[in-house]
């Protein structure tokens, strides 16, 4: 009972952080008289380009297909290179995982465009071939924490090799794995934004038109969306880790 | 009639990287026998264990389980045929109790309402109340709790057969005796075949129907504590049992019983309790500083006379 | 569990697969008559002409097999092919700039296609590979790294490789170039500074005062958790309202946009991992090994300096590795509020569609990133008390 109002209590901040990105996106306008301080001699105040509720939508798309990618290959690759079969490529994977992660995210971004040209598409490519990374370390790293009594247990109780995979080393990896994904994820959002340098539609075109534009104002109002939008999602991460912790009895 | 061996390994040897792990074993055990395996670490008892669940395969020779060869069986099926008990327990830290000692049943196939009465009945045998128990996750408890849930869930798919490697190696002296004797209570209800591997002499003296020596992959000697204690074949086995400690030892596996006199006479000042070892009755008669000892049973009666020289006779059947 | 060394190693032979069919399918090189017009791309065979071609196919072809019955001589044999491979790169570069770009062609210029990106990108995977099949590594696969660099520098001071596009760009941006690495290593530094004092004070503080530690690892995580455009771009309307009402800070060169933004935000960005390593590291410190040093009669002073902080060193400096490489991709992202570093050559590279301006820019972050992680890991190594692998 404590712990079902302990994670209604989680709940909340999510939700506040959501009402806040709502506000944000749909009555932008009301504050324009604010706005108009910032910037007095500008013609607009108020970004016209695009709505930004469309802007959001594009950057979560972007944000939610390549991460839907990402943890898919991550999950499978990290799966993979630790099962008898693949444990040859285990450690060029791990060490590919972790230097991989020293590469600039921006500098992942920009050398996708000589490959697939301006757009959404080699966003997303960036985003997933640097969104993997952190989800194929902590996968790795979940699998590979959990203790060899329990999977032998599992093998001596008589559990296929993959009724051991899912019903015992995947729940237990998942915590980590979260981790990994929710780091995944926040890489994934303020990349996104930087990839309307690149030609996607995203929150981060308030930004840059603000910018080579000299308006403070729209500048502002991107980044406000962008960054609310990153503390909601960051928040809801943090009431799913909560919630498998307590599931599977970690919770104190 | 000879009785049928519910486990044959007849020549099984393994090899690990071109060394000898298990060196052409032969060895049956009976059906409803509690068969310990003792040997130093590194002499290849672990290894016996697991080729009998194929969590390692044989390099060469056969084993039979219940009159079939292994080698021919799904090692999956095979293992939910037979419970498994490990040091350090192996439950999943993720499930709850109940979850834990359900996971073979459900593995089985059987109907939700069977697997709860099954772990309602299984916390009962090892002395764990449901109510109390069934909700908690490993990490809430104690070492001995969890060995026994570890037990339960070996126990769980009613299996014929049981095998604990070094099930209580992890617990202290006390909780380890007190699962011990959990154990032949249990095993006098439920009569399994039971294999148990231990480095421990005296904790395979206290449990074995049957003792088999290994060491540097062999088997050394195959026989009941008494004659083990007996008849050592080598010096392994008699610096195994400790050479001084011998006798006491001996003296732990006959019961007061079997050694008691009549009664005549006034009754001695000291008791002993019928059921009782002759080391325990040793210990009292020094302790007391007296020659003989009244034996009593369970209610308290005098039943018998123990006196000092009773100890040296041959047992009366 | 049959010993690693005669079963073939997959990886390998994996690696050397697709790097055979990567430059047997795809052009290794390109050639551009100018700046403007679409390159021509150039097979293997084309590219470097049959004898280099075939001695590079036939050291892949070796190394695999190398790899199918490997033992240790064969794995020594496998790096040192593999040093040759790497080494060879820039050498292989200037053979092709030799063979098809003539010295009265000013304006042409040649790129690096997928085969020669491959070949490097695999050839490192190979690298790394073999080094983790030798334990202990020889000491001598650091040729690798270092021949591509040494050689490549040499071979750009020659000017065999002046044609390369990426140096037609450099030539073109000389003083900028060197001013954007100026740029962007103060920027880190400066980054760097700032959160070590501002860390080092803050992790000192949750020590002190346990009670500060939720809301300071609260703020700084949400710190982490804000893009960093947006944190750049938060930054502006603030900082320009203030250098607007007080003319002081304009004259310290504090505006709206520029470094000030970049280095508040570099600065707060850097603080989580400095504060959370030193806070970690130094309380981590094994309980028994302080008491000891208390009861031996050290004052806490003593403690701290010779108990502490060595056993806390590695991870400290963890800590501001993770930050250095964090600072050195935000610093290029600065570039868009007007920061000076590789950045510029970036974003003006993509805003003209000129891809080899954004390698310009882009392959000097990475490279940055990498000796920064290298030379950080070392340290940390280094400074790791006792047990030494």
């Amino acid at each position: 009972m404590r712990r079902l109002l302990a994670m209604l209590r989680n709940g909340w901040v999510p939700l506040m952080w959501l009402l806040l990105l709502l506000v944000a996106v749909f009555s932008m306008d009301q504050f324009e008289g604010f706005f108009r301080q910032i910037e007095p001699d500008a013609r607009a105040v108020i970004y016209q380009r695009s709505s930004f509720a469309q802007l959001l939508g594009k950057h979560l798309l972007i944000v939610g297909a390549a991460s839907l990618v990402s943890v898919i290959v991550g999950v499978a690759a990290g799966i993979l290179a630790t099962r008898r079969w693949g444990r040859d490529f285990l450690p060029l994977v791990s060490q590919v995982a972790s230097i991989g992660q020293t590469f600039p995210p921006v500098a992942v971004l920009a050398l996708a465009v000589p490959l697939l040209g301006f757009g959404s598409l080699p966003t997303i490519f960036a985003l997933v071939l640097y969104g993997l990374l952190p989800v194929l370390r902590n996968t790795l790293a979940g699998l590979q924490d959990v203790s060899p009594t329990v999977i032998e247990a599992a093998r001596g109780i008589g559990m296929s090799p993959l009724q051991s995979l899912f019903k015992v080393e995947l729940p237990l990896a998942s915590v980590v794995i979260l981790a990994g994904i929710r780091t995944s994820v926040t890489v994934a959002i303020a990349t996104a934004a930087i990839g309307s340098t690149i030609g996607a539609s995203t929150l981060g075109d308030p930004v840059i038109a603000g910018l080579v534009n000299g308006n403070t104002a729209y500048v502002l109002q991107g980044a406000i969306l962008i960054g609310l939008l990153a503390v909601l999602i960051d928040s809801l991460f943090e009431c799913v880790q909560q919630w498998f912790a307590v599931r599977q009895g970690r919770a104190q | 009639m000879t009785p049928t061996p519910m486990i044959e390994l007849s020549h099984v040897s393994r090899l690990f990287d071109n060394a000898v792990a298990v060196d052409d074993i032969s060895l049956q055990i009976n059906s409803g026998e509690l068969c310990v395996i003792v040997g130093t670490s590194g002499c290849g008892k672990s290894t016996t264990l697991r080729l009998l669940n194929k969590l390692i395969s044989c390099s060469s020779g056969n084993i039979r389980i219940d009159g079939e060869d292994i080698a021919g069986l799904d090692a999956k099926l095979l293992r939910r045929r037979m419970g498994y008990a490990i040091q350090n327990t192996g439950l999943f830290p993720h499930w709850s109790v109940e979850r834990n000692i359900g996971v073979v049943p459900t593995l089985l196939g059987w109907s939700p309402e069977k697997i709860k009465a099954r772990v309602h009945e299984l916390l009962e045998l090892l002395s764990l109340p449901y109510a109390e128990f069934a909700h908690k996750f490993p990490s809430q408890l104690s070492g001995g709790q969890a060995q026994r849930v570890g037990v339960a869930r070996a126990l769980a798919g009613d299996p014929d057969i049981l095998l604990m490697d070094e099930p209580f190696g992890a617990l202290d002296p006390i909780t380890r005796d007190s699962l011990q004797n959990e154990l032949l209570r249990i095993q006098s209800q439920i009569n399994k075949t039971i294999v148990f591997v231990t480095h421990d002499i005296d904790e395979a003296l206290k449990l074995a129907t049957r003792i088999v020596v290994m060491d540097k992959g062999r088997i050394v000697q195959h026989d009941t504590p008494a004659n083990l204690l007996d008849r050592p074949v080598n010096e392994f086995v008699q610096s195994l049992l400790g050479q001084n400690e011998r006798g006491l030892k001996r003296a732990s596996l006959e019961p007061v019983k079997t050694h008691m006199q009549a009664l005549s006479g006034d009754l001695p000042e000291h008791s002993v309790n019928v059921d009782d070892t002759l080391r325990q009755a040793m210990s009292l008669m020094y302790w007391h500083r007296t020659d003989i000892l009244c034996v009593r049973d369970a209610d308290n009666h005098a039943v018998g006379l123990l006196p000092m020289r009773a100890l040296l006779d041959s047992p009366t059947a | 569990m049959e010993s690693p060394r005669s079963t073939p190693n997959r990886v390998v032979l994996t690696l050397v697969c697709i790097v055979l069919a990567v430059l047997l399918l795809a052009d290794f090189a390109s050639v551009q008559a100018n700046r403007i017009v679409p390159g021509q791309g150039l097979g293997l065979f084309k590219a470097l002409g049959s004898v280099w071609a075939s001695g590079l196919i036939a050291g892949l072809l070796a190394i695999a097999a190398l790899a199918w019955r490997p033992n240790p001589l064969r794995y020594r044999l496998m790096l040192a092919l593999v040093v040759l491979l790497l080494c060879q790169l820039p050498l292989s570069l200037a053979w092709f700039i030799h063979l098809h770009i003539a010295d009265d062609q000013p304006y042409a210029r040649a790129g690096i296609a997928a085969g020669g990106w491959t070949l490097l990108f695999i050839g490192s995977l190979l690298l790394i590979e073999c080094r983790q099949r030798m334990q202990p590594a020889p000491f001598w696969w650091r040729a690798a790294p270092l021949g591509l660099v040494l050689i490549s520098a040499w071979l750009i001071y020659s000017g065999d490789l002046a044609a390369l596009s990426l140096l037609r760009e450099y030539s073109s941006r000389r003083s900028e170039f060197w001013q954007a690495l100026a740029g962007h290593l103060s920027l880190v530094g400066g980054a760097l500074l700032g959160s070590l004092i501002i860390g080092l004070l803050l992790a000192w503080l949750t020590l002190r005062v346990p009670r500060l530690q939720r809301p300071i690892f609260g703020l700084l995580n949400f710190f982490q958790t804000i893009p960093s455009l947006a944190l750049f771009g938060l930054l502006i309307a603030p900082l320009s309202y203030l250098a607007n009402k007080y003319p002081v800070l304009q004259g310290l060169g504090i505006h709206g946009i520029g470094w000030a933004p970049a280095i508040i935000a570099l600065v707060a960005y850097s603080l989580l991992p400095v504060v959370r390593n030193t806070s970690v590291a130094l309380s981590g410190v094994a309980p028994a090994v302080i008491e000891s040093a208390h009861g031996m009669g050290m004052s806490s002073w003593q403690v701290l300096r010779q108990v502490r902080v060595p056993l806390a060193l590695p991870v400290i400096i963890e800590g501001i590795r993770i930050t250095t490489i964090q600072a050195i991709g935000l610093v290029a992202v600065a570039a868009l509020i007007g920061a000076s570093g590789f950045g510029s050559f970036i974003f003006q590279g993509l805003g003209q569609g000129a891809m080899d301006l954004v390698l310009l820019g882009a392959l000097p972050t990475i490279f940055l990133a990498l000796l920064a992680d290298a030379l950080f890991s070392a340290l940390a190594r280094h400074c790791q008390p006792g047990v030494r692998a």
